[in-house]
């Protein structure tokens, strides 16, 4: 495959299982070099497996896989791709900039160690060693070792976790910038802020397979649903025809409605129900909008 | 493509030996800022060969002889295990290991690092130790017999260092420094590097004689004049085919590690 036609990974059919567990089932995907896609999902969902097949670290059971035209793990893919693990607790013996300087070597196409430094906001921390450094402050020298090789493909595993907010902003706009210098950037989170902040596309994955696959405007329309938990006396089949709901359940006493347009939602329960009692409205978690795109797939 | 820009064979070569020399030089730094690492992987075989082959030792003995030639073998045996077997199994556990296999950076290079490194502690520790036995113990040889002990005890290394690499890449961290603890002190006694083998009860001897550190200090005695053991040739053939069969137990677990 020519790694020249804009695609910067290519899996077809993907599979891979763990004993009985599918933790791949068969999935297709896409992603083209200047995109930062984010991979959503519960845990389990696949996310972890498919970085490790990117990366060479695991064999898939089925399917195709390229990496910029390569094989996932050859020595040719690695040279073209910087990663951020999820735990790397590099030496604590060595200063930033040794990190820094040593990982950059590995390509053949490295920016100067004082740009990574630079780009990373580590310029007070360069003659620092490792061990001394704060968690965040580590996880921003293992964002230098991913990025110094200018790689076109940048692959980050849930990468602000111990970041404080100003460094996860200072974080996404050194990401977008390599986006926008056609780097194609692979980023799995738990957050939907974060996605939502950087990425240009949101792919949703559930029990290997994909489920969502848009801008993440078109996934937050798919996920902007809200639950109202309360004591009512309509029957559920009275609260399922209220305006906006999607979906009700009961959970002993209260019932849980959810709903896409809940000022409407609730609007129209008061004016039926003037015995509601025990009210609550709260967001819907991604975990929530995953599994009701789990359950309108099922249906 | 441009990130490919190996245009000749030389420049590919020079650049791997480039790449050597840094991942060497990090592993050299990284050992030397942890001193209560280095201090008594060092200084443990200078100052139990001062101890016995010096101090200790009935004049005319000719201790300091056979114990350079042992403590010698000693004296790489510390770097290799420690370096490949709990150091490799703690770079697995903390993540650094699957971080340097997803870089660009070759296994080799990874590998060969670990041993050059190794190389240069047995190295420095050896160059004392002659200094000792010949400044000291009143030992002496002809110089292609000094050349002859330097090459056989830092080869010498090469077994050890596989048998390190099954440990670091076989076992978890918790367990691989307890276990590379244990097969220090196992292949140090038993091996005869302390005290000679023919010292110890029947049993103990056959169970020295299959270990490699035995046969390495049998061709170490050998280069200094001494006709311990058998056919050097015998010895050889030992230490390679323990060497391949650590070797292959080591690309086994390498095969098996979730990556």
């Amino acid at each position: 495959m020519n790694p020249d036609d804009g695609i910067a990974i290519d899996a077809r059919d993907l599979r891979r299982s763990f004993g009985r567990t599918r933790a791949l089932d068969g999935l297709s995907l896409k992603l083209r070099l200047g995109h930062v896609t984010a991979v959503l999902g519960p845990n389990g969902a696949g996310k972890t497996t498919f970085v490790d097949l990117v990366l060479g670290r695991r064999a898939s059971d089925g399917g195709q896989l390229t990496v910029l035209g390569h094989r996932p793990g050859s020595a040719a893919a690695r040279l073209c791709t910087g990663a951020m693990l999820q735990s790397a607790a590099l030496a604590a013996e060595l200063t930033v900039e040794e990190h820094i300087a040593l990982h950059a070597g590995y390509y053949t196409n490295a920016m100067p160690v004082a740009e990574a430094i630079e780009q990373a906001g580590l310029e007070a921390l360069a003659g620092r060693r490792y061990g001394r450094l704060s968690g965040g402050e580590q996880r921003r020298v293992q964002f230098a070792l991913a990025i110094c090789g200018r790689p076109r493909l940048l692959v980050l595993d849930e990468p602000t976790v111990a970041l404080d907010p100003d460094s996860r902003r200072a974080f996404w706009t050194v990401v977008r910038e390599r986006a926008t210098r056609g780097t194609a950037v692979l980023l799995t989170t738990h957050q939907l802020e974060e996605a939502e902040a950087l990425a240009d596309r949101i792919v949703l994955l559930a029990n290997g397979r994909l489920l969502a696959d848009g801008t993440p405007g078109e996934i937050r329309a798919r996920m902007d649903a809200r639950r109202i938990r309360c004591v009512t006396a309509l029957a559920p089949a009275a609260l399922a025809g209220l305006p906006g709901v999607t979906a009700v359940e009961s959970s002993g006493r209260h019932a849980l409605i959810r709903s896409h347009a809940a000022e409407t939602t609730l609007r129209a329960l008061l004016a039926r129900d003037a015995t509601v009692a025990e009210l609550e409205v709260s967001g819907a978690s991604l975990e929530d909008a995953v599994l009701d795109l789990i359950r309108s797939e099922a249906a | 493509m441009s990130t490919l820009a190996l245009t000749s064979p030389q420049a590919a070569r020079r650049s791997l030996l480039t790449l050597l020399a840094n991942e060497t030089r990090a592993e050299l730094t990284k050992a030397l800022r942890s001193p209560a690492f280095v201090l008594p992987t060092l200084a443990l075989p200078l100052a139990f060969y001062s101890l016995f082959g010096i101090v200790l030792a009935p004049p005319g003995g000719g201790n300091a002889g056979y114990l350079l030639a042992t403590f010698g073998v000693f004296a790489g045996l510390g770097p290799a295990l420690f370096g490949f077997g709990a150091a490799i199994a703690d770079e697995r556990a903390r993540g650094v290991l699957a971080l340097k296999q997803v870089s660009p950076l070759p296994v080799g290079v990874f590998l060969g690092a670990k041993l050059a490194t190794a190389l240069v502690f047995t190295g420095t520790v050896l160059v004392g130790l002659y200094a000792l036995a010949a400044l000291w113990g009143g030992v002496a040889l002809p110089r292609p017999a000094w050349l002859l002990l330097a090459v056989i005890q830092l080869l010498g290394v090469v077994p050890f260092c596989l048998l390190g690499l099954c440990i670091g890449l076989g076992l978890a961290s918790s367990a691989a420094m307890g276990v590379t603890n244990l097969v220090f002190m196992v292949l140090a006694v038993l091996g005869g590097l302390w005290i000679p083998i023919m010292l110890f009860p029947g049993w103990m001897q056959a169970i020295g004689s299959v270990l490699p550190t035995y046969h390495v200090a049998a061709l170490a005695l050998q280069a200094t004049g001494r006709t311990a053991g058998t056919d050097p040739w015998l010895h050889v053939a030992v230490l390679g085919a323990s060497a391949a069969i650590f070797a292959a137990i080591a690309w086994r677990a390498w095969r098996a590690m979730p990556r």
